[in-house]
């Protein structure tokens, strides 16, 4: 039987070098190079000097992505002769609140809609998801406005405060309790469990994977978000991470061993979390994509 | 007696419940529904910079957008944009997915590998592969001239620049669309397949008649999402062209942007937002009804 197998197997391995496996290698390599080297240029161009960064430009070769002598000189002046790490923590503190307010309040009505019966509440959750139909873009201009009159334009709330509600979260979350079983409603309600405590203690609790999952799309749409904030903040002390990137960018003398320090400093803390949390982010988008 | 109990209770419930939706409430009408609202009564006043004050002029803002060559440009390469770019990616997106649709390692890898444009800023993305696309010190032309082809002006030339700009937002844009795929394919039940294949059919014709078919609900899901994304393109422009060469890339969104933050034409800005608003939701509706009419067949 055994021998049977082995002398029947090396057609199969043999296929292993076939075309059809060499043009798939050859396929995933263009997809990593194609995916990979935005990155690695970003990292290798970050350590080194702006005289290396442009010798090693041409002929493009594993130098122009590997410093050759690292230095942390541009990171160290990026932090010290520039208002980044302002701008760092400024968007550090955006996030985290945008995140912190929106998993809160998103989630307290997404329980409502999903546990309590009250007249027109499919009417509510669909006036609620027609919010998405509507572009951000087009609302940007009396939003600018109201936060004009509320007075706090230019402040790290005005960046943060419109995006809190978030119909999207709100779907995913009613989504998330609804599965729960009518059980855990029933079992809490003869335990004389109050409203407020069947959805702090025993829901919420049971649906951490979902907030996870809204959290981090949260956070990524928060420390994406480049439009809104360079609207709303006029003040250099109170810029974020985006908006000072792309005024680096944008300078009249480009200092591109910046360009790259700040983008490295923008991107590979989140690609890294990704790397442990892409699980919960696919399935945010999954679960509330398809259904 | 128990009556009463369980009407209190329902009083208590219902206060409850109206304190937890409160914070989300105040949320929406503040700024969601009342911005739109506004939006829409913007568009029939005019702003005066100088006293900061809006006068009804009715329809004016509506014949200005008419007569307005710029906004008839922007729209044109708008639609342009997304022409290219959202049959690109929704082809690419699938066949990545095919690509990875198979359990195991290199999979693993390779999604999350294509889906780190995602979580990286669309600025950051702009920036390098701006850089990456430079005409004089940019890798793309090192690579390029390395084959013996000629340096391309790529953001310079007013023919490449908006499939330059499409191109990078399909790089950020591409992960997501094939996580949509990948479902879609998950969720299509594996004894198709095999009785498919019992009945002698090939792979093309699995595909094309079993695969593709399946997949209309992510069809038509990946069409509408990546098209309302297409219309709504702004960061890329901003950052790498701001509207040139010669307009070539001037887009709706970046058009309205400029006209109210840069210029003041808050009340002209807002008309142009209704119509933006508006097109999308006649865009969404007609794409969702030429796919649904060809559902039936």
């Amino acid at each position: 039987m055994m021998t049977e197998a082995r002398v029947l197997s090396p057609p199969a391995s043999v296929r292993r070098f076939s075309f059809a496996s060499l043009s798939r290698v050859a396929l995933y390599l263009v997809i990593v190079v194609v995916f990979a080297t935005p990155y690695l240029w970003i990292a290798g161009s970050t350590f080194k000097t702006r005289q290396d960064l442009f010798d090693d430009l041409y002929p493009v070769s594993l130098k122009t992505f590997l410093p050759s002598k690292p230095t942390t000189e541009n990171l160290v002046e990026l932090f010290t002769e520039t208002n980044f790490a302002q701008a760092v923590l400024n968007s550090v503190v955006v996030a985290t609140m945008s995140v912190t307010f929106a998993v809160t309040i998103n989630s307290m009505i997404a329980f409502v809609l999903a546990w309590l019966k009250f007249p027109g509440r499919r009417l509510l959750f669909l006036v609620i998801l027609a919010t998405l139909t509507i572009a951000f873009e087009a609302k940007l201009i009396p939003l600018f406005l109201t936060m004009q009159q509320l007075r706090i334009d230019n402040t790290l709330p005005s960046i943060f405060l419109p995006w809190i509600t978030d119909a999207f979260i709100i779907f995913l979350l009613r989504q998330h309790f609804a599965e729960l079983p009518q059980d855990l409603y029933d079992a809490a309600i003869i335990d004389g469990c109050s409203f407020f405590r069947m959805y702090w203690q025993v829901m919420l609790p049971n649906i951490v994977p979902a907030l996870v999952s809204a959290a981090f799309i949260k956070f990524i749409f928060s420390w994406d978000s480049f439009i809104w904030p360079s609207i709303v903040i006029t003040d250099e002390s109170k810029t974020v991470i985006t908006v000072a990137l792309a005024k680096l960018f944008s300078d009249e003398y480009i200092r591109w061993e910046l360009v790259f320090a700040g983008s490295f400093v923008a991107t590979i803390p989140v690609v890294i979390i990704f790397v442990f949390l892409q699980r919960y982010y696919v399935q945010g988008f999954v679960r509330s994509g398809l259904k | 007696m128990t009556k009463i109990f369980s009407n209190s209770r329902d009083a208590q419930r219902y206060r409850a419940a109206f304190l937890l939706s409160l914070p989300a409430l105040i949320g929406l009408i503040l700024f969601h529904y009342w911005p739109i609202a506004d939006t829409f009564r913007l568009s029939f006043t005019d702003y005066k910079v100088f006293t900061g004050e809006f006068t009804f002029t009715g329809l004016k803002n509506y014949d200005i957008a008419l007569n307005d060559p710029i906004l008839f440009l922007s729209l044109k390469n708008t639609a342009l944009f997304f022409l290219i770019k959202v049959p690109v990616q929704m082809a690419l997106g699938l066949c990545l997915a095919l690509l990875i649709a198979k359990p195991g390692r290199d999979s693993t890898l390779l999604r999350t590998l294509i889906l780190f444009p995602a979580v990286t800023s669309m600025v950051v993305a702009s920036i390098v592969w701006g850089m990456m696309f430079h005409s004089d010190i940019g890798i793309v032309n090192g690579v390029l001239e390395s084959f013996g082809i000629p340096a391309q002006g790529f953001l310079r030339d007013k023919h490449q620049a908006l499939p330059v700009l499409a191109s990078i937002t399909i790089w950020k844009d591409v992960g997501l669309s094939m996580i949509f795929y990948l479902a879609g394919l998950l969720a299509i039940p594996g004894e198709y397949y095999e009785a498919a294949r019992i009945d002698g059919a090939g792979r093309w014709q699995l595909f094309r008649h079993i695969t593709l078919p399946l997949l209309n609900r992510t069809h038509v899901f990946v069409l509408v999402t990546s098209t309302i994304a297409a219309f709504k393109i702004f960061v890329p422009v901003e950052v790498l062209t701001g509207g040139g060469p010669s307009n070539a890339t001037r887009v709706i969104v970046h058009y309205i942007f400029h006209l109210a933050f840069r210029f003041n034409r808050f009340s002209y800005a807002t008309a142009l937002s209704v119509i933006l608003a508006i097109l999308l939701i006649a865009i969404s509706i007609f794409q969702l009804r030429i796919t649904r009419d060809g559902d039936d067949d």
